[in-house]
């Protein structure tokens, strides 16, 4: 062969690979796949929280006449129990004395209704449920007095009333509350208000030691150390994230939770309404729990680290990350006129009492927003 | 202990070879056609291959040479998802995301110097041949919004069959595995990672743990050529 003869075979075989090799595909570099997302992000709501007060006695022990050392304790955003009771309890400041409360029980019920001109008209009724030593009673528009005295409730004269705690109790009570403590009001942080102790309740886990206790709120520093301790002081844990919606899948990604407190967990939930705005479906998004692969719950994340990697800091850890998700195809009632999630126009996190009952959105709102358009078709 | 002996065996069959079909001192040319399969976790998917191999013949059994390979192909797409959003998710109305699968063509030349041990016979040569170099990617410049040109060195490993069809020219059918080391799959993401898909993991296809490391096994049928010569092996 003559290299004259060679060099067309070799010209010949490049032109033919390069052919082979350029197709008109390649220039094709991004293609459109699935169903499009339609997503909100969430924002802080923090409403409608187990909160209230508590009027404590003038003097911390018994005056000359303990039959008039009136106790009065209110409480709101309690959700109602299916299991379980709450248990008011009174004891002195260092939490080793502890006098299970009986009292009278009244519960102030305040409804809402729209007139015909389309204002909001508040109605409030009120029920006296009678001298009650736990209930179970709850609601997001129900408040509750509790009503008793030192000598109604046998407490010793000698005996300090300095502290205020509401228990959540699953058995018959103890001597003492159970572990799960979420509301309590101490004298040394009441003031007089209208001449009686008054103090404020707080939400979270009791501790004995103020320094110890953890208050549950999603607008203060948080009760946890991540790293120097100048940073930690003033580091803001705000829960955020955002829903998105893309075909069947409904999920909810956020982060910078505060633990719940012991006996709560946290939830999502989605509301469908009807043209004129109301509620007529609630549908559960699902507990809480690690973004993918892992997807381990958060149900227990007030008394376990569920996931290291997503949840750290001490002594009160924070989630980090978080997911939930959930298809149209396994939740009856949620493909509406073929479309998956239409009409479903508000997403809900909210704090629910372990106790309460399980797929019935609870009272306390941590994270709310409007659903895209897209979705709620409002 | 294996690969002496298998050596040991290789050098006593060359040895009893009676019929020398390559002339020694002599270089050979061949340009070769084919396809190369990325190994998956690379993220390339299959390409056609041309190539170029010269080579000296140090003796009967043995040359040295060097190799060139250019390949054109497409990055896998589905292992590359990206979030393109639109409106605000913060207003009302919120926002709107499409979902994509963001591919692009990948140039690849892979340079590289070999050795060949070969066991001659009269129509056919069977050979073994390993060798290392560089390659280089090139992608598109306006996809990527900047020179995109990575660098890093390679080794090769193969082996195949020369079959003659006259004194001087005959083909080659090899196959080979080219592994590219220092390999950075994120290379070949034209949204360098920004807009990730990380809200429905699940929905899309999985994608292979990255390695630092790419194989790329290639297959490929030549035309041999010896010039100046008789040859053809």
């Amino acid at each position: 062969m003559n290299p004259m003869r060679l060099v067309a075979l070799t010209s010949v075989a490049l032109t033919v690979a390069l052919a082979t090799a350029c197709t008109e595909e390649r220039a094709i570099t991004t293609e459109p796949v699935g169903s499009l997302g339609f997503g909100q992000n969430l924002v802080k709501a923090q409403s409608n929280l187990p909160r209230g007060r508590a009027i404590f006695p003038t003097a911390p022990i018994a005056s000359a006449t303990p039959a008039t050392d009136s106790i009065i304790v209110e409480l709101g955003g309690l959700d109602s129990l299916s299991s379980g009771n709450y248990v008011v309890w009174v004891g002195n400041d260092s939490a080793t004395k502890f006098v299970r409360a009986s009292g009278l029980l009244t519960v102030l019920r305040t409804d809402t209704t729209l007139n015909a001109q389309g204002d909001a008209v508040f109605s409030t009724s009120s029920i006296v449920v009678g001298t009650v030593n736990q209930f179970s009673t709850g609601g997001s528009n129900r408040l509750m007095r509790f009503a008793t005295t030192r000598a109604a409730i046998g407490m010793p004269n000698a005996d300090s009333a300095n502290l205020v705690l509401v228990s959540l109790e699953t058995g018959t009570p103890g001597t003492a509350p159970s572990v799960r403590r979420p509301l309590w009001v101490r004298r040394s942080q009441s003031a007089v208000v209208g001449g009686r102790v008054t103090g404020g309740a707080r939400f979270g886990n009791y501790n004995p030691r103020l320094s110890s206790e953890y208050v549950f709120a999603t607008s203060a520093a948080a009760n946890a150390v991540f790293g120097p301790a100048a940073f930690s002081a003033t580091t803001v844990i705000i829960p955020r994230g955002r829903i998105e919606v893309r075909g069947a899948i409904y999920t909810v990604n956020d982060s910078n939770y505060y633990r719940p407190p012991v006996g709560y967990f946290y939830e999502a939930w989605t509301i469908r309404t009807d043209t004129l705005g109301r509620f007529i479906d609630t549908v559960s998004l699902g507990r809480k729990a690690t973004p993918f692969p892992g997807r381990l719950s958060f149900y227990d994340a007030d008394t376990q680290i569920t996931d290291p990697l997503f949840m750290f800091g001490t002594p009160t850890p924070v989630i980090f990350a978080a997911q939930h998700r959930v298809s149209a195809d396994t939740i009856a009632g949620t493909v509406v006129r073929g479309t998956p999630w239409r009409e479903f126009a508000f997403t809900y996190v909210t704090l629910q009492n372990k106790l309460s009952p399980t797929g019935r959105m609870g009272a306390n709102a941590v994270m709310v927003v409007g659903n895209p358009s897209s979705v709620s078709f409002r | 202990m294996r690969t002496m002996m298998l050596a040991a065996a290789f050098v006593a069959l060359a040895a009893t070879t009676a019929q020398a079909q390559v002339q020694a001192k002599r270089f050979s040319v061949t340009t070769r056609l084919g396809t190369v399969t990325p190994e998956r976790s690379s993220s390339l998917d299959m390409a056609g291959l041309v190539g170029l191999d010269t080579e000296y013949s140090l003796n009967k059994y043995f040359g040295t040479g060097v190799s060139v390979d250019v390949t054109r192909g497409n990055t896998h797409r589905e292992d590359f998802v990206a979030r393109l959003r639109y409106g605000n998710a913060n207003a009302s109305g919120g926002d709107t995301v499409y979902y994509q699968y963001v591919g692009q063509p990948v140039n690849t030349i892979h340079i590289g110097a070999m050795g060949v041990a070969r066991y001659p016979t009269k129509h056919i040569t069977p050979f073994v041949m390993g060798g290392f170099g560089t390659y280089t990617m090139l992608l598109d410049t306006q996809i990527n919004g900047k020179a995109a040109i990575k660098n890093a060195a390679s080794y090769t490993v193969g082996g195949g069959v020369w079959i003659k069809f006259t004194e001087r020219s005959g083909i080659q059918i090899d196959a080979r595995q080219l592994t590219m080391r220092n390999f950075d799959r994120g290379f070949l993401d034209p949204s360098a990672g920004r807009n990730p898909n990380r809200v429905f993991p699940e929905d899309f296809p999985a994608v292979p743990a990255a390695k630092r490391t790419a194989g790329n096994f290639m297959l490929s049928l030549g035309f041999r050529y010896i010039p100046g010569s008789a040859g053809g092996n």
